[in-house]
């Protein structure tokens, strides 16, 4: 994912348990079919 | 060729659009020529005749198998196995309505100098498909025998069914009839057994009458519907349904209106000046003007619409076909103006609220769907609008969908640095708009930005079209 040209970025707030749910709707694109995808989950925390 | 007076549209193969059924009273009403139906394909019908048989042209021969029912063609057949059927009446009107309660629609067929018919809808029996020429099933069967003429019902004579109207009569959920001319030119109705047998006939008063049409409206607003009779002969009549007061639906002429239609061919329903109530159109023969009728009750139409029996989904796996769920509604307006009303499938999975548009799909019968997708506990009810906003509400029903296609890949550590990858999931085989990463375990209350590469390290389009994605 670090060496990706180029990404797709899903926003996922995280509730008050630390649980993020990103939405990524799946079109009805046969061109999808058989292909790989990779997520990767970056988290904001404040350092204080 | 054929020479028609009446169609019928209706989902009669549950697949979301109206397919057609196309009577036929043959030349010069001799009753011999078939009637059709015709299934809607994306907008193109083409016939359902799954023996492939031709009539002949015009008139179709005894023995044949050609249209829609099961069994061959038989003039004033009894028979209700499936091997018999009467596809050739004198027929100038066509219902579609859910006369046996089981969530498809059934049709009914006058027929104006013979014995009129009425055709049972097999999907469910066939294991909700069309059936099989193999095993001698079909979508439609002749049960004339048993549900018009059966325990209860009444051999007709008739001399002028120009048409039939269907409608819960007696606020019990089932289809009870209005038939024009059913002996002689004599009209009766009868009500339903809730299982498709019409029984009980009864006289209406002062119905001997040359009449072309009939017509359910509630033009007094107590709740229960009343028939308007476009007479041919003579002026239009109403009568009053009295079940509200009464518990009985002794149907009584009432002296309502002036200037009524005297040579009437049909007549409509409709609230023509948006007061409402509903108003009625007469169509006059013989060059005379048509005549409207304005209902000056004035007031809108205070009931609501009625949906006492919803479909139970099967549990059964998340899969790529939509769950379909059939409702039985009623309001106090005849099937036609119904589908002026507004339908909303109200549905919860696992909490979490839902709404899809519910269609009209004929007859007395309301069709939504759920994306089948969605696991889960899953909760719905149908809410029916109608044209001045009456809303009724179904009960709520319930179902349980096994998680299926749920993937947890693991536990990784916080970081950049050394590999993530946890697991591989198998793809997903069918669109989903509710597509969803979760990831737990991470600061609470926080932001989050989930990145997706395909295997070339690139945003693929293919998957989203959204503007979000850049260059790393």
């Amino acid at each position: 994912m670090i060496g990706a040209s180029n990404v797709f970025g899903l926003d996922g707030p995280t509730d008050a348990t630390g649980t993020a749910i990103a939405a990524a709707a799946i079109p009805n694109n046969p061109a999808l079919a058989g292909g790989n995808f990779y997520f990767q989950f970056i988290f904001y925390e404040a350092s204080w | 060729m054929d020479w028609s007076c009446q169609c019928d549209f209706a989902d009669v193969d549950h697949d979301g659009d109206d397919d057609l059924m196309h009577s036929s009273y043959g030349q010069a009403f001799s009753g011999a020529v078939m009637s059709r139906m015709f299934l809607n394909n994306g907008g193109f019908f083409s016939e359902y005749n799954p023996s492939a048989q031709i009539s002949g042209n015009p008139n179709i021969a005894p023995g044949s198998g050609a249209g829609f029912l099961e069994g061959q063609h038989q003039t004033n057949t009894t028979d209700t196995t499936g091997l018999f059927h009467d596809i050739a009446n004198v027929s100038l009107d066509v219902d579609f309505a859910d006369f046996d309660g089981d969530f498809d629609n059934d049709i009914q067929a006058s027929s104006r100098d013979t014995q009129q018919r009425i055709f049972q809808s097999r999907w469910y029996e066939n294991g909700e498909s069309y059936g099989n020429e193999v095993a001698t099933t079909r979508l439609y069967r002749d049960v004339t025998g048993s549900w018009l003429l059966g325990p209860g019902g009444l051999a007709q004579l008739p001399g002028a069914n120009y048409d039939n109207d269907f409608h819960d009569m007696d606020n019990d959920s089932d289809v009870d009839g209005y038939f024009l001319g059913y002996i002689g030119t004599q009209d009766r109705w009868a009500v339903n057994d809730g299982s498709g047998h019409f029984q009980s006939f009864q006289t209406v008063p002062n119905s001997a009458n040359d009449d072309n049409e009939t017509d359910w409206h509630d033009f007094d607003h107590d709740g229960d519907v009343d028939p308007f009779i476009s007479a041919f002969s003579g002026a239009d009549r109403f009568y009053k349904n009295q079940y509200v007061e009464t518990s009985s639906i002794n149907l009584t002429e009432v002296q309502l209106g002036q200037g009524l239609g005297v040579q009437t061919l049909g007549s409509d329903m409709g609230d023509m000046d948006n007061d409402g109530d509903i108003d009625i159109i007469c169509a006059e023969d013989s060059g005379q003007n048509e005549v409207l009728l304005r209902n000056n009750i004035n007031v809108p139409d205070p009931i609501a619409p009625r949906i006492d029996q919803i479909q139970q989904l099967a549990p059964g796996n998340p899969s790529s076909t939509p769950r379909r769920i059939i409702s039985r509604v009623w309001d106090n307006i005849n099937f036609e103006y119904m589908k002026q009303a507004t339908g909303t499938l109200n549905f919860t999975v696992n909490g979490n609220p839902h709404s899809a548009h519910a269609k009209y799909t004929g007859g007395n019968l309301w069709r939504s769907v759920i994306p089948g997708y969605f696991y889960g506990n899953i909760s719905y009810s149908l809410t029916v609008s109608d044209r001045v906003g009456n809303a009724g509400t179904s009960a709520v029903k319930a179902v349980v969908i096994p998680l299926q296609g749920f993937t947890t890949f693991g536990t990784d550590l916080p970081g950049c640095h050394g590999a993530h990858v946890l697991g591989v999931g198998t793809a997903p085989t069918v669109n989903n708009p509710e597509f969803s990463m979760t990831c737990t375990g991470g600061p609470a209350s926080s932001m989050s930005l989930c990145l997706v590469t395909d295997s070339q390290g690139r945003a693929s389009t293919s998957l989203v079209s959204e503007s979000r994605s850049g260059p790393m």
